[in-house]
């Protein structure tokens, strides 16, 4: 502790430049935070042990993970600049103004201070949000990462089809701050459950007949298990079974799964499993 | 820690020992109970203003910036002291930290030698005050009613 206090001091001397010899408590817990953030980084990232932070060079191993952050920094940018690239063609101005903001973000997000501090709000809602635990830079890797698997998963569907559930699920989706890719991938694993083909998205009364029957047939406990297989199915369907979709598709089934039976419940998949809508009421909203 | 704070505490001991040899020219002197009572008003002052200080503090720089002004006396001066150190930990958090240690202290010793005739409370309740306001909203240096003692 006093060799982090002592690498805290002179922290505090870069960022005051010399010019203040106190700084207010938030601000020292900021900078000390930022210290253990980058310190843990540069362990964790070259692999070395903890015990190095007893006796070894701190001014070293700070300068060592800032320069692993600066790397990272770039790698994120690359992930960003191929979200972008790979972004499905729909438009919702929550999801343009985050990538938007993450943009702006990589010259605002300070790495020799605030290096656990994220500089941007991050608003468009991932089906599986990145825990809070994630800080700086790699809570914006992760989301990104997230968000290439929804896009990736969108992609394999055909627009107008997304367009029109979106429709149906929101009038005003592109105003609305929701996620894109859960509503089709909730109808997804539903014609999945019933063993049709997926990319259709449609879930009619003739579909939900089935899904209820499905449902019903089988103990409360089997829902999970179904919906767990029906995942397995889409992901074949779509030629995507790497371990990060699988694992991001089952999220969502754990999520769904409440709704889904509490729709069971009431006897009415309608609001779970949606419809298009027909084209004269939306041509009537335009 | 406990190891760490109490070393902090020996180097801000010397080094207002040290502050003695520079203003023996000016009949001021501190001696070690003034010292252990200005080590603990700092402790103490920086606590009651939320700050973090790292090495010997900024008694060192006050004592400089102070110790030849004509209003301060062997009789006042370790008492100035104290009261100037709050001053200056309580005005660096209102100005939000946009002076730095040595504008502050400069500000302040104008002040003091000038207008406030050697009253700290002048000097707290009148200048320092305006001058964190105009830090925290702007000023406009033209304006002698509004700059005060800025102009």
């Amino acid at each position: 502790m006093p060799r982090l206090w002592a690498l805290l001091g002179r922290q505090v001397k870069k960022y005051t430049m010399g010019d203040s010899s106190s700084v207010t408590e938030e601000t020292a817990e900021e900078l000390f935070s930022s210290l253990c953030f980058t310190l843990g980084f540069a362990l964790r990232a070259a692999g070395i042990p903890c015990k190095t932070l007893l006796t070894g060079d701190l001014d070293s191993l700070l300068k060592k993970g800032q320069g692993l952050l600066s790397t990272r920094v770039q790698a994120v940018k690359r992930l960003w600049e191929m979200v972008c690239r790979t972004s499905p063609r729909i438009q919702n101005d929550f999801y343009r103004d985050t990538l938007c903001g993450i943009g702006k973000s990589f010259k605002k997000y300070d790495l020799y201070f605030f290096a656990d501090q994220y500089p941007e709000t991050v608003d468009y809602p991932l089906i599986n949000p990145v825990p809070e635990s994630q800080k700086g830079i790699l809570y914006a890797e992760e989301y990104l990462k997230r968000l290439q698997i929804e896009n990736t998963l969108l992609n394999r569907f055909d627009e107008k089809k997304i367009i029109k559930l979106l429709e149906s699920c929101v009038p005003d989706y592109r105003g609305m701050c929701i996620n894109l890719c859960e509503q089709p991938m909730i109808n997804a694993l539903g014609r999945a459950l019933i063993g049709q083909s997926v990319f259709p998205l449609q879930i009619g009364e003739k579909e939900r007949l089935c899904l209820t029957g499905i449902l019903t047939d089988g103990r409360q406990e089997n829902h999970s298990r179904l919906l767990s297989e029906a995942s397995r199915r889409l992901c074949s369907e779509l030629h995507r079974e790497d371990a990060s979709t699988v694992s991001y598709l089952d999220h969502l089934c754990q999520d769904f799964l409440p709704r889904m039976e509490s729709a069971l419940s009431a006897g009415n998949l309608s609001n779970v499993f949606l419809s298009f809508l027909p084209e004269n009421i939306i041509s009537s909203w335009e | 820690m406990a190891a760490q704070a109490k070393l902090q505490v020996e180097t801000a001991r010397q080094e207002l020992r040290a502050c003695n040899e520079t203003t023996a020219q000016y009949g001021l002197s501190l001696s070690e109970p003034d010292i252990q009572e200005l080590v603990s008003c700092r402790v103490k002052s920086l606590k009651d203003s939320g700050r973090v200080e790292f090495g010997s503090g900024i008694l060192p720089k006050l004592i400089q910036a102070f110790c030849d002004s004509p209003y301060v006396s062997q009789e006042n001066y370790k008492d100035l002291l104290v009261e100037l150190q709050d001053a200056f930990y309580y005005f660096k958090n209102e100005s939000m930290d946009r002076f730095s240690d040595d504008e502050l202290i400069e500000f302040m010793a104008k002040v003091f030698n000038g207008r406030a005739q050697g009253s700290v409370e002048y000097l707290t309740e009148t200048s320092l005050e305006d001058l964190c306001r105009y830090a925290r909203e702007g000023w406009d240096p033209y304006d002698a009613d509004k700059a005060g003692d800025q102009f």
